[in-house]
């Protein structure tokens, strides 16, 4: 079942299929699919249908739309090479690959790379960021529709960490977040051609959060967090809708339930309600922590993972706590976000391991799962697939051959 | 008859080659003239498709439309060459080898799209590394340069005594990137030889430093103290807290400190802290505080210069008191040639400023107070340039 949100934010992005995932954690953050039929144990050999090899590093997700798997990934001594690439679903084989050189910064946290935005998908294409804020659209023939080195428009873009919020697609609008501490913006730009819809300032601080689409009527607001607050900005013209004052988390991004929104914030979960034509709190859990990944809500439940892995179940109504279980393995930290489908819950960590739980109120394992391989971006499912990405490649997990 | 017949072919094909290629270049006027906000990229985009059906014929003309190009443009056209290529190989047609060998040859091209056309090379044929990088050590694209180093070491390695020594001597006189400098200056250390990274990269120790000056409420940046307005070394300056402040000489250490040498080892050497100018130590440890670093370096000639310098603070340079580049960004990171502000030296004396801003900020990782400066040519060497700073 795709709830009601979600079939909304599907039209707005004027996709064809609610089996694709056409940007970061699938329809509008959810994390969630409708897939069934995924395996729950793989190791590097069992259960891979395909693995694709990447040129230089990515800490981005995969998007899939129809038989077409997009990836990134940035190479070189400084990740100044772009990759952007369009994989076959079915066999992992190279349907096309476009390059850039970045025209922007290229500095990053070690554990980054300039391929951390994950691209966005409508009907007409496919549109990727770097971190070095370089933004090409291409046809799903690997056509250039159009490309703007942001940096060379606004200068003073800045941030020595590395960017990493992904764009989103509201009707024909690419949302472009762009938080740093030099030229901070939020823009809409014209999916067609590149050009500014609306461009709004935001803080001058760094931030790495995902905006997230909530549908409001036949209209939408960008619900877009970040360290000091919750704000949300009407889609069609970028102006302020609400805001509420919370220690945001830098990093995770916010999801919906119903029409509330759930906004991780303080090292906890803020769950926000309509208030008028504003939100309130509703609860707020500081037990359901994320850390660096987003939240889940999968059944009526949410779940969060921190870094060094305590996996937290609670009521979505209240934020009470049902359950929480260790998952970490040694050193391993989750940055990944964890993804739910087929009645389960799937949590990847960098050392390569991915704890598959059972949905419900029990903490019950059902696996453990090593790819033996650094493990930042978060998976896609599709076509019966779990599309994991490696640091340095894809796999494709399926049951099917 | 005949002859007459194969000169009319000759004929309508130069003609139409002609056509094709001022067609071509058309097309490419238009991808070239994409400009700020996206103006130009509805044309442009028209113009991108039509191009990739110009196939193999446009490969060259789009490689040589590169070298003028901005480089958002630039990216347009790198973007059809890759559509381009993968086009040609998948209908099974010949990519044009030789005239991309000539234009990889070619060292007026563009730096960027020469190495694109080696890429395309390598797809043609995958033992073109083993034929042309050997050539390519001193060449003026880095990217070519970088791989050319890498496969000179990775042959090094089998190379022991005298004939490593002059090996890896003959690589550091080339390299540019600082991974690979430091694994060269590394195993000639261990070898027994002492190399230079100071010189080798053009990296400035000795400076004069004027500071603190009060920063505080974050107005340091956008401050210009005294030392901004006029460099004068034997000036006294209220600073922070009205104490006195005046210009000392201060050289900065040239051998490596974090990289600690294991018992018999030789310390690995880390050119990211040669030459680095640790404000908290040569002043004192100071918040909401601004700090200026000056010097002067003598050119036999008028040349284009690039300022490459790393700072973990906010950060303003001067060349000869004109602003090259300028970034208020704090505690975020630092790396060696971070960031790079382009100037002109004049012959004779020239005087670099520099602008160093300390933040308010109290967490533990945010109290380094520094910056590493050098001075280069376009491809990242060192410029034949004397440090000339009088420092009495």
């Amino acid at each position: 079942m795709i709830f009601r949100p979600f079939l909304a934010v599907l039209l707005f992005a004027g996709l064809a299929s609610a089996s694709d995932w056409p940007q970061f954690r699938g329809l509008n953050a959810s994390g969630v699919s409708d897939e069934t039929g995924l395996p729950t144990t793989w190791s590097d050999k069992d259960n891979v249908k395909w693995k694709a090899d990447l040129p230089g590093r990515s800490v981005s997700s995969p998007i899939v739309v129809g038989k077409k798997v997009f990836v990134t990934s940035a190479s070189g001594p400084r990740f100044e090479r772009l990759h952007a690439l369009c994989l076959d679903a079915d066999t992992g084989k190279v349907l096309w690959h476009r390059q850039l050189a970045a025209t922007g910064n290229t500095a990053c946290h070690p554990k980054s790379s300039m391929a951390a935005p994950t691209p966005c998908a409508n009907a007409d294409g496919v549109y990727f960021l770097f971190a070095t804020a370089d933004l090409a659209a291409f046809d799903f023939d690997g056509n250039l529709k159009w490309y703007r080195s942001l940096t060379g428009d606004y200068p003073d873009i800045s941030n020595q960490v590395g960017m990493a919020a992904s764009p989103v697609i509201w009707k024909d609008s690419l949302i472009v977040p762009m938080d740093n501490v030099g030229d901070s913006f939020l823009a809409a730009v014209d999916t067609s051609y590149g050009t500014n819809i609306w461009k709004v300032p935001r803080p001058k601080e760094i931030n790495w959060v995902t905006p997230t689409l909530r549908p409001v009527g036949d209209k939408a607001q960008i619900v877009f967090s970040s360290m000091k607050e919750a704000i949300a900005y009407d889609a069609a013209d970028g102006k302020k809708a609400w805001s509420v004052a919370t220690p945001g988390a830098g990093v995770p991004t916010a999801i919906l339930h119903g029409d509330n929104v759930l906004v991780p914030s303080g090292g906890g979960l803020m769950s926000l309600k309509p208030e008028g034509t504003s939100m309130a709190e509703a609860w707020k859990s500081p037990k359901l922590a994320t850390g660096y990944t987003s939240p889940l809500v999968y059944r009526d439940r949410v779940y969060g993972v921190v870094g060094a892995g305590n996996f937290v179940c609670s009521d979505t109504k209240t934020g009470r706590q049902i359950w929480s279980e260790r998952i970490g393995k040694g050193t391993s930290k989750f940055w990944a976000s964890p993804v739910a489908a087929d009645g389960h819950l799937f949590a990847f960590d960098d050392g390569g391991n991915c704890t598959v739980l059972k949905a419900g109120d029990e903490p019950k394992i059902v696996a453990t799962n090593d790819l033996k391989a650094e493990i930042m971006g978060t998976a896609a499912i599709a076509n019966g697939s779990l599309y994991i990405p490696t640091v340095n490649g894809l796999y494709c997990i399926s049951a099917k051959r | 008859m005949r002859l007459a017949f194969i000169a009319l072919v000759l004929t309508t094909a130069g003609s139409a080659s002609a056509a094709n290629l001022a067609e071509t270049q058309r097309v490419l006027a238009r991808i070239k003239a994409v400009s700020k906000d996206g103006a130009g990229n509805q044309e442009a985009g028209a113009a991108w498709k039509e191009l990739v059906t110009h196939g193999a014929d446009a490969i060259i003309p789009t490689l040589t439309a590169m070298h003028d190009a901005s480089p958002a443009a630039a990216n347009w056209l790198r973007a059809a060459v890759n559509a381009i290529v993968e086009k040609e190989k998948a209908g099974g047609r010949k990519l044009p080898s030789d005239d991309l060998l000539a234009f990889l040859k070619e060292t007026r091209n563009d730096p960027a799209a020469r190495r694109l056309a080696y890429e395309v090379l390598v797809e043609i044929d995958p033992k073109t590394p083993d034929r042309l990088l050997p050539g390519l050590l001193d060449d003026p694209s880095n990217e070519l340069r970088r791989d050319a180093v890498a496969a000179a070491l990775t042959k090094a390695e089998k190379l022991t005594g005298d004939a490593a020594k002059t090996e890896y001597t003959r690589l550091l006189a080339v390299v540019r990137d600082e991974d690979q400098a430091n694994t060269i200056a590394t195993t000639l250390a261990k070898l027994g030889a002492k190399p230079n990274l100071k010189t080798h990269f053009g990296i400035i120790n000795r400076w004069m430093l004027a500071g603190p000056f009060d920063g505080t409420k974050g107005i340091g940046f956008d401050t210009a103290y005294e030392p901004e307005q006029k460099v004068d070394l034997s000036a006294t300056y209220k600073g922070k807290g009205d104490a006195e402040v005046k210009w000392i000489p201060h050289t900065a250490e040239l051998e490596p400190k974090e990289e600690k040498a294991e018992k018999d080892e030789v310390a690995k050497a880390a050119v990211e802290n040669v030459g680095m100018v640790n404000l908290n130590k040569a002043l004192a440890k100071y918040k909401d505080a601004v700090a200026y670093a000056y010097t002067v370096i003598e050119s036999d000639k008028e040349r284009p210069a690039e300022i490459r310098f790393g700072c973990i603070n906010a950060i303003k340079v001067f060349v000869n008191g004109k602003e090259v580049f300028a970034r208020e960004e704090y505690h975020h990171g630092m790396r060696f040639d971070q960031y790079v502000g382009k100037g002109t030296l004049k012959a004779g004396k020239n005087e670099i400023l520099v602008k160093v801003v300390q933040n308010d900020q109290k967490d533990p990782w945010a109290q380094v107070w520094q910056f590493q400066l050098r001075v280069s040519d376009a491809t990242g060497g060192a410029l034949p340039v004397k440090e000339a700073l009088q420092t009495n």
